[in-house]
């Protein structure tokens, strides 16, 4: 078979156990030069959004402290959004959303090529269980699809990524009905609260530390309402991961 | 949504978006476990319980959830009138082209084996023509992007209208329109449109074989449309049909500037990818101080900035790699015409299309099964396409003799035998 991703010739190098199994490992189906060129983010600068570089024309002296060393600094955006009031989502991302990320986004969800979520679903689920561990998550929470877009595609693209105790605890308002991808910075961050709380799991929620699952973060701005939705419900801290950033 | 969209075409809908089912012609997505839009069973499965086609994807997913909206193509085009080219057809190219616009009438499939070189777009204006003026729909697929690129401002020159360009690569939408040139796959997005196919390359990567397109090509076709495959090196299978009578066959042995396809010469040279060979040093250092452009062939990517690394070392001339999966590929091809550079180090994927005055090649790596029967005879109707200069090297450098290679040069010595006993007529 071909990589799904450059379709080149991939020659199979399946493991032993995926023989006998006939399950199939993410490095079935993409060469590994396509997998090493995803960029992983491994020097996080802003604590926060969990980004590993700035936009462009930002500079180090727009971040908060100067002193403080990298992984300990809010960057420019995430001052904002405390400006804005919203609270703290401690964000990790695991890879940066760079041309490879874009590509893979466009053949898994885009095109809906579902076999995809193979590539990324383990080292996801190891990250989210470490997560889990670490700060005492009590749910995770994927960040829903609206219904008609769910019909279409067939699959929520976090959904194979998901880990540990699970909850669909937010559902998509009716009249959400614009891909955040089709939008720009400003448009983004003008849109109103997509998301409200699933029918009968206020009380799951309330005190209790969520992880909340997503696959990019861009603006930030889904992540937000989605953790806005379960603070006003009552939980206790919201934490977010994404595939990239 | 613009009727015109639909005319012939196949459009996925999923079933979940409403849509007017006494306007449009609704098809199921699968039957059975069979796609409907390219005729396989090669599927995998959605966490919804649905299943999705692999077979065509790359063309956009047809889930089990979609339908398949059409609507009957109502050839629904202004009147044609003349082309405005006007360029001459050689004696037998004439004849080719009187065969194809008798088998059209006629409603026949034809075979067009021409030589490369022969001038066989040309040879496809009149019968072109000649659909346009009975209001036909008419398409012309080719297998490989480049090509679809080179023909396209040839095609708009000669017959003056609009040309819908469709390929994977392009960003703008499809619009209606009743000459079509695009590359084989997009066949798969058509229903009943075509009252004349053309193919061309019908041997080339990725038709030959392939049960997909077949099976697009046939769906693409109206009922009673015709099919032309054009090629320089039939399949097989080709040959077997015209034997049974199955498909009318048309010969164009001769180059349009009467000359003969060049032999391909072998060498022996060790093993190459260890030590540069010396007869590839002399014969680039030969082409260098001729100032004839060249192409060196090699299997595999990965050899191509080794082959290039040792070219350098002893050319002051400039070059570059190529590949299929490079993103700059059509302008190196540019540079190359332009003769700011002079030659390139390429995979296959060069291996047609390409046309350059006086261009001269060398297949590195000959004996590797990267290089089909039908390639090699391609590659070397890369050469000696000018009037000027109907001749040239085609040289094989190789570790052992293999059949496939004693097969090609059989193949150019039957063509060129052909051309011989055809002589008079052209």
């Amino acid at each position: 078979m071909n990589c799904l991703l450059c379709q080149e010739f991939l020659a199979q190098q399946s493991s032993a156990l995926s023989l006998l199994t006939g399950r199939q490992a993410g490095s079935d189906l993409v060469c590994s030069r396509c997998l090493s060129q995803f960029t992983p983010i491994t020097r996080v600068i802003c604590y926060d959004c969990g980004r590993d570089s700035l936009p462009n024309e930002e500079t180090i002296d727009k971040m908060s402290d100067n002193e403080t060393k990298p992984g300990q600094q809010l960057c420019h955006d995430c001052q904002r959004w405390q400006a804005m009031g919203q609270s703290s989502l401690r964000h990790q991302a695991l890879y940066r959303y760079d041309e490879q990320m874009k590509e893979y986004m466009s053949r898994y969800k885009f095109i809906g090529d579902y076999r995809l979520h193979l590539v990324f679903q383990k080292e996801m689920r190891q990250a989210i269980r470490r997560l889990i561990k670490q700060e005492r998550i009590d749910w995770v929470v994927p960040i829903p699809l609206t219904q008609s877009r769910l019909a279409k595609r067939g699959f929520n693209q976090v959904e194979p990524f998901l880990s540990g105790k699970v909850l669909a605890g937010l559902v998509t308002k009716e009249q959400q009905k614009v891909e955040q991808s089709s939008l720009d910075r400003k448009k983004r961050m003008e849109g109103e609260q997509p998301f409200k709380l699933a029918a009968g799991v206020g009380p799951n929620i309330v005190n209790r530390t969520i992880l909340l699952v997503d696959d990019i973060y861009t603006t930030g701005r889904t992540l937000h309402y989605a953790a806005s939705c379960l603070y006003q419900a009552g939980a206790a801290q919201v934490f977010s991961i994404s595939l990239a950033r | 949504m613009d009727d015109t969209l639909f005319y012939g075409r196949l459009v996925t809908w999923p079933q979940s978006e409403p849509i007017d089912r006494e306007h449009y012609q609704l098809l199921s997505a699968f039957v059975g476990n069979r796609c409907q839009r390219c005729g396989q069973d090669d599927r995998a499965s959605l966490p919804n319980g649905g299943f999705y086609c692999l077979a065509c994807l790359n063309l956009g997913r047809v889930a089990s959830h979609d339908v398949l909206l059409t609507l009957a193509e109502p050839n629904d085009f202004p009147a044609y009138g003349k082309m405005p080219w006007t360029g001459q057809l050689t004696a037998s190219q004439g004849r080719v082209s009187q065969e194809l616009i008798d088998s059209y009438q006629k409603g026949e499939d034809r075979l067009v084996w021409a030589v490369t070189g022969a001038g066989k777009t040309e040879m496809l204006f009149p019968l072109l023509e000649h659909a346009l003026q009975g209001r036909g729909r008419v398409a012309v697929l080719s297998p490989r992007v480049d090509v679809v690129l080179e023909l396209a401002p040839r095609l708009r020159a000669a017959f003056g209208i609009e040309i819908q360009v469709l390929h994977g690569h392009q960003e703008e939408p499809y619009q209606y329109g009743q000459f079509v040139l695009a590359t084989t796959h997009q066949a798969l997005r058509f229903r009943q449109a075509f009252d004349l196919i053309v193919i061309d390359e019908v041997d080339a990567f990725p038709y030959r074989g392939d049960p997909v397109l077949n099976y697009a090509v046939n769906q693409a076709r109206k009922q009673g449309g015709v099919l032309v495959y054009l090629t320089a090196t039939p399949t097989p299978d080709l040959l077997r049909q015209v034997r049974q009578g199955k498909l009318r066959q048309s010969y164009l042995p001769r180059r349009f500037h009467q000359g003969l396809l060049p032999q391909i010469q072998t060498r022996k040279v060790g093993n190459w990818r260890k030590r540069c060979p010396q007869r590839l040093k002399v014969v680039v250092l030969a082409w260098q101080q001729e100032q004839i452009p060249f192409l060196v062939f090699v299997p595999q990517v990965k050899d191509l900035a080794n082959v290039d690394k040792c070219l350098q070392k002893v050319l002051k001339i400039m070059g570059g790699t190529v590949h299929a999966g490079d993103p700059d590929r059509a302008a190196k091809v540019l540079r190359l015409r332009s003769g700011d550079w002079r030659y390139l180090v390429t995979t296959t994927i060069l291996e047609r299309g390409v046309t350059l005055p006086g261009l001269e090649v060398v297949i590195l790596g000959a004996d590797d099964p990267v290089f089909s029967t039908a390639a090699l005879v391609q590659i070397a109707g890369r050469v000696a396409r000018a009037k000027e200069k109907p001749t040239g090297l085609v040289l094989a450098l190789i570790e052992e003799p293999t059949l496939v290679l004693r097969r090609a040069q059989q193949q150019i010595d039957q063509l060129n035998q052909l051309a011989e006993e055809m002589g008079g007529q052209s």
